[in-house]
């Protein structure tokens, strides 16, 4: 069975919306700017992010209704469902509240309110003197719900903890519920919002590393991802086919990160009954911490052979470090990719990631 | 599309009432209380002291090849129950087929005893000054990576944070991968450790009973925070019936919704939504359903609206339904997982486990819930409930092993 990509919302430090985050992409568009003050101390040097300051959720929903309650992180998320949903006309299809779902891939939710919220439960006389409204904010589920609040969206709703897999982890887990049938379509990427905590994790596990610290940035995207059947009877153009995830993990003793990662990329081009000749584009998370960027040069060159495919996209320089929402940004570096050519039909792309703590993922999409 | 049968094989249990799946059938059948006063750190300083907090766990007994100091506790008990269910299962470690071995995992808040340290760290010395091992346990993924480290699994590792449903979907999820194909083996379950924010802000939403948990008794007053992991060993029933395997129960199938409406209040037509599809995914119809393992938080809420969607959906002819969390608390995103374990027990043993602290039946609350005393029974079908805060819903059915 077929699976294809029918809508797509990006919020990215280089744009808002699918145009823009194309004309970004194309024209080298940086995201880095100057970190506001807003919002808690940052690290010693880090001046410098790839941060959202427009981002307005009211302005993308046409109404500030339901916005008051939103964190960052699920701000993120809803705006990119929404904008998704609207990319891909998919209130055009009946019944379509109970048939899509969400699943959305994260790190641990909203860290910055999380810490927020247990630093209030120190208070020596009333620990528990925290507001009430703000508790399900601070359950890693909460965007994900909002998003299916948002848009009546009952089918399911399931939320991947992955840290920087986390969009391959979701569309992986995405692909299963709709092959077996559990939703007719779902709506499914990854979001990560800028702050003080993030920035200092960061800064702890660079400095762990003896690495460099990377630039940060913020947003995420969402697809919606449904059967191809579905998605001709409704009359929605595809940007691209999903045609496999593969995941792994290597974290324990001996052996190699890349061993595993080419492992993924070997068995997805299987599934697809491709080879590694087939495969035209790369896109990369090639973010900068050169012990990843290693492990994903290394894994290509093994499960690709060395001959480099035609073209390689990373667009992590353009919009930064950003954690689980960085393979929703290579996905949609993809998307732009095939936007912009005239030849994108047939082309056949992949999506790479790594992780510090093991665990390697891919995903490999053909342009329609 | 030909789909393998799923089997359970292995359990393993970290809970107030018990470590290891014998110790806990044991408790189930005495209706035995795990809760205590709470002696973690993190937990003190409320206007309640009740939890069902797991004592005298010694993470080195379990965790061979971490230093249990650089993770978390809620990765410990992950790796202790996973380490019970192999072995549970007649295996080793080297006996799992590490590249079609799974790991899949279900939480609510993670690490969240790291994030409480982390956070005390914080207001002590600042956020400039605090142990980076610490910044480093608290990345939620953690919990199932931890297990694929322990034991060099090289299959998805995954961990799936749907709050106080999690266990069910992780399960559910562990059963999607062998039904296909894609895996030969899974460890899938959930797992918890008491969590501050949690207790905070349960109490501030008046969800916190104070003595102890009364699910289904008018009487009710809350949840009691409780702690542990169940974990489970899946795999297909032919590879189980190859080597022998005794044979806990089969998964027949799980359900899921969401309900779309509130953050915290649950709804009904959804839940009954989830039972439906639960039933016509494990091809049975709810006359089949021989208990229900209830989600049964002891909330006026929960109870009032699980009993509402039982009814719709099963009509007059309800199962008998208890809540094992009277025993040993809200597990969070362990606890459908412990439920799960309830359940194979329950069909492998023959015993329906009691909602225990049951005085004064609500008439809203019509069903038999087995109140106090565990009573024996031969159920061929088990379903077992989960429900969380943000609407999603996830429900496993079990059956007896053929």
């Amino acid at each position: 069975m077929g699976l294809v990509i029918t809508g797509w919302g990006v919020i990215s430090p280089i744009g808002i919306g699918a145009d823009e985050f194309v004309s970004g992409v194309e024209s080298g568009r940086s995201g880095r700017k100057p970190i506001a003050s807003q919002g808690g101390t940052f690290p010693p040097g880090m001046t410098e992010a790839c941060t959202i300051p427009e981002f307005d959720i009211a302005k993308i929903l046409g109404t500030k209704k339901g916005t008051r309650v939103l964190d960052r992180t699920a701000a993120l998320a809803v705006g990119a469902t929404s904008m998704a949903m609207r990319h891909g006309a998919i209130n055009a299809t009946p019944a379509y509240e109970s048939g899509f779902g969400v699943v959305l891939g994260t790190c641990n939710g909203t860290m910055s309110r999380t810490v927020e919220y247990t630093l209030e439960t120190l208070h020596p006389e009333k620990p528990y003197m925290v507001s009430p409204e703000a508790f399900p904010n601070t359950v890693m589920n909460f965007a994900a719900g909002q998003c299916a609040i948002a848009h009546r969206l009952r089918a399911l709703n399931t939320t991947v903890s992955g840290g920087r897999l986390a969009c391959i982890l979701a569309l992986r887990y995405a692909g299963r519920m709709l092959q077996l049938g559990y939703a007719d379509g779902v709506m499914v990427g990854s979001v990560e919002e800028h702050s003080s905590t993030m920035a200092w994790g960061a800064w702890y596990a660079a400095k762990s590393r003896q690495e460099e610290v990377p630039v940060l940035g913020e947003g995420g995207a969402m697809f919606a991802l449904e059967r191809s059947e579905l998605a001709e009877k409704a009359e929605r153009k595809p940007l691209a086919e999903l045609l496999a995830c593969e995941v792994g993990f290597h974290g324990g003793v001996g052996g190699d990160p890349a061993h595993v990662l080419a492992g993924c990329v070997e068995r997805a081009l299987a599934r697809a009954g491709l080879s590694a000749a087939d495969v035209s584009v790369v896109s990369r998370r090639e973010s900068g911490l050169r012990a990843l960027d290693e492990i994903e040069s290394r894994a290509l060159e093994k499960a690709l052979g060395a001959r480099a495919p035609a073209r390689r996209l990373a667009v992590a320089g353009q919009v930064g470090e950003c954690f689980s929402a960085s393979g929703a940004f290579q996905v949609s570096a993809l998307l732009a990719d095939y936007r912009s050519s005239s030849e994108a039909s047939g082309r056949v792309g992949l999506v790479t990631s790594v992780t510090h703590g093991g665990a390697v993922g891919c995903a490999l999409f053909r342009g329609v | 599309m030909r789909l393998r049968r799923v089997v359970i094989t292995g359990l393993g249990t970290v809970s107030s009432i018990g470590i290891g799946s014998r110790a806990f059938c044991d408790s189930l059948r005495k209706g035995a209380s795990g809760v205590t006063t709470f002696r973690a750190r993190n937990a003190l300083g409320f206007p309640f002291d009740q939890g069902g907090e797991v004592h005298d766990f010694d993470p080195s007994e379990w965790v061979r090849r971490h230093d249990p100091k650089r993770i978390g506790r809620s990765s410990q008990f992950a790796i202790a129950a996973a380490r019970q269910a192999i072995e549970d299962a007649g295996l080793t470690p080297e006996d799992l087929p590490r590249d079609r071995c799974c790991v899949s995992i279900g939480t609510t808040d993670g690490e969240s005893q790291a994030v409480d340290t982390l956070v005390r760290q914080i207001a002590d010395r600042g956020i400039h000054d605090v142990p980076a091992p610490l910044m480093q346990m608290v990345p939620a993924d953690r919990l199932a990576t931890s297990v694929a480290r322990e034991f060099e699994l090289a299959g998805e590792a995954i961990t799936l944070s749907t709050a106080c449903a999690a266990g069910n979907y992780a399960i559910g999820n562990a059963f999607d991968l062998i039904r296909l194909g894609d895996a030969d083996v899974v460890l899938g379950g959930g797992t918890e450790s008491i969590a501050r924010k949690s207790l905070a802000g349960f109490f501030r939403l008046g969800a916190i009973a104070p003595v102890a948990c009364q699910p289904f008794d008018s009487g009710r007053r809350g949840i009691i925070a409780g702690e542990g992991a169940g974990v489970l060993l899946l795999e297909s029933l032919d590879s189980a019936l190859a080597r022998g395997a005794r044979i806990y129960a089969e998964i027949l199938g799980y359900g899921l919704s969401c309900d779309a409406k509130h953050s915290t209040s649950p709804d009904p037509q959804s839940i009954a939504d989830c039972m439906r599809k639960a039933h016509a995914n494990a091809g049975i119809s709810p006359r089949d359903v021989d208990y229900i393992c209830a989600h049964g938080t002891g909330t006026a809420v929960n109870d009032t609206v699980e009993a509402k969607a039982i009814r719709e959906v099963f009509g007059d002819a309800l199962p008998p339904t208890s809540s094992i969390k009277s025993m040993i608390g809200h597990t969070m995103g362990a606890a459908s997982a412990l439920g799960v374990v309830a359940s194979a027990l329950a069909l492998k043993e023959g015993f329906l486990p009691p909602t225990i602290n049951f005085r004064e039946p609500d008439p809203e609350c019509s069903f038999d819930c087995v109140p106090n005393a565990a009573r024996a029974a031969a159920p061929k079908v088990v379903q077992n409930n989960g429900f969380a805060f943000g609407g999603n819903n996830a429900i496993i059915v079990l059956g007896a092993a053929a």
